[in-house]
């Protein structure tokens, strides 16, 4: 039992430090439709904007039957922290959004969250979806 | 298949720099036409072109290769123009470019010394520029690029110091064989009092860099990052105990027995700890971050 106690202990610190560490990396800081929305009418746009400038080189939307959506997502050479990508009507659903970014460290980051669209007013319960934004893997390379 | 690469071009660097580090020691000692040093010289030279000529190679494969592991879209994504030409841009092309360069120079260098001797001063420098190119490469990307100027130039002697340490132990794991017992006793003295320098100057640098990526440094037990910075400095005090011993004892009884295989043997030991360093190094700067 003393180990499972040392494990929260350590776990506790741990979660303590990540929350204080100065950090180095980039965060997903905000979307639009945010993680987990349930919107009434199809967004306009999908927007992501990062803590720092960084190179998006692949964005997906996904629909529920895991159709890409195209939206004339194309990877650039440009660093920014905002990206605005208008989208095409969507029909009702449960969608994902998976994203692939460069730091300007040559650092690569991904992510994805989701969305629901209704047609209409019904509201049903949340569901909580498992994405979360702090999925982040890394991978760096010299 | 980054590990791989990363791995390659940390032992390329060494042998490099290893190799050159004999080279002087061995130039250093007295001028004799003994035709078992010549042939170790010759087998040390093509060393060195073996290994810069491969961290060319991996060099120029690490642009796809990079390219095919951003996008995720596996082989088609290491020949996408478009992923290319954006990592060419990145910090990732900068780095490259060092790296290519920096090897190129190298092999240029070490060609023209075995064809041109007169030469020998010139080509020399060129072949130190072309180490300092490669320590410069390492700057650009991974955790350490947020740090100073200042920080960046103990990166790099921290590099140059490891590679040189790292990458004499093969070729001195080789002359234990292919060197009489005396050019071996002296060759083995004058490393140990080289080593000291290096050793002190990678410690040094590498304690300063800890200290200001592992921040707090309670980090270094509760992150995988600092975890793996552990396990590479216990690695780490086993290479120096046992350098340490070579030094003060192997070295001592070689000279009065002049039976070189204790010491042989102990140095194949320490090449293999010299590479779990290299392999736990590349694990912890590629997969995992200090914050992550």
């Amino acid at each position: 039992m003393k180990i499972l106690k040392t494990l929260k202990i350590v776990s506790a610190i741990a979660v303590l430090l990540m929350a204080t560490t100065v950090s180095a990396h980039v965060d997903l800081t905000e979307t639009v439709p945010a993680d987990e929305a349930m919107l009434m009418q199809s967004p306009a746009t999908l927007k992501q904007t990062f803590s720092a400038p960084v190179r998006m080189m692949k964005l997906s939307l996904i629909d529920a039957e895991k159709k890409a959506v195209k939206f004339g997502f194309a990877a650039s050479a440009t660093a920014a922290s905002e990206f605005e990508w208008p989208l095409p009507t969507l029909k009702e659903g449960e969608y994902q959004v998976s994203w692939i970014v460069m730091g300007q460290d040559g650092h690569k980051m991904t992510g994805d969250y989701g969305f629901m669209l209704h047609g209409d007013m019904k509201m049903e319960a949340k569901q909580p979806s498992s994405q979360s934004l702090n999925h982040q893997s890394h991978s760096h390379q010299h | 298949m980054l590990l791989l690469t990363k791995f390659a071009t940390y032992a390329a660097v060494s042998s490099c720099v290893g190799s050159i580090l004999m080279q002087t020691l061995r130039s250093k000692q007295l001028r004799t036409t003994d035709t078992k040093l010549e042939a170790f010289d010759v087998w040390l030279s093509r060393w060195f072109l073996k290994w810069a000529g491969l961290g060319l190679v991996i060099s120029l494969l690490q642009l796809p290769i990079q390219a095919g592991a951003m996008a995720e879209n596996g082989i088609a994504g290491m020949f996408d123009p478009l992923m290319l030409s954006i990592m060419w841009q990145s910090a990732v092309g900068s780095q490259v470019s060092f790296i290519v360069v920096g090897f190129t120079l190298l092999l240029l260098s070490e060609w023209g010394i075995n064809k041109l001797a007169r030469f020998k001063t010139i080509l020399r420098i060129v072949t130190v520029t072309g180490f300092i190119l490669l320590a410069i490469s390492f700057t650009f990307t991974g955790h350490t690029v947020e740090l100073n100027t200042v920080f960046k130039g103990l990166l790099m002697l921290h590099i140059l110091a490891m590679a040189a340490w790292a990458g004499s132990l093969w070729p001195l794991h080789q002359s234990c064989k292919a060197l009489p017992a005396d050019s071996l006793v002296t060759l083995m003295e004058n490393f140990g009092k080289v080593a000291v320098f290096f050793v002190s100057i990678l410690i040094a640098c590498g304690v300063l860099l800890l200290l200001q990526l592992v921040e707090p440094i309670s980090n270094l037990f509760t992150t995988d990052y600092g975890q793996l910075l552990m396990l590479k400095l216990i690695f780490v005090s086993g290479m120096l105990l046992l350098a340490a011993w070579h030094k003060l004892k192997l070295v001592a009884e070689l000279a009065q027995h002049k039976n070189a295989q204790p010491l042989r043997l102990s140095i194949l030991i320490e090449t293999l700890l010299v590479v779990s360093v290299l392999v736990t190094t590349s694990v912890f700067t590629t997969l995992v971050g200090p914050q992550s």
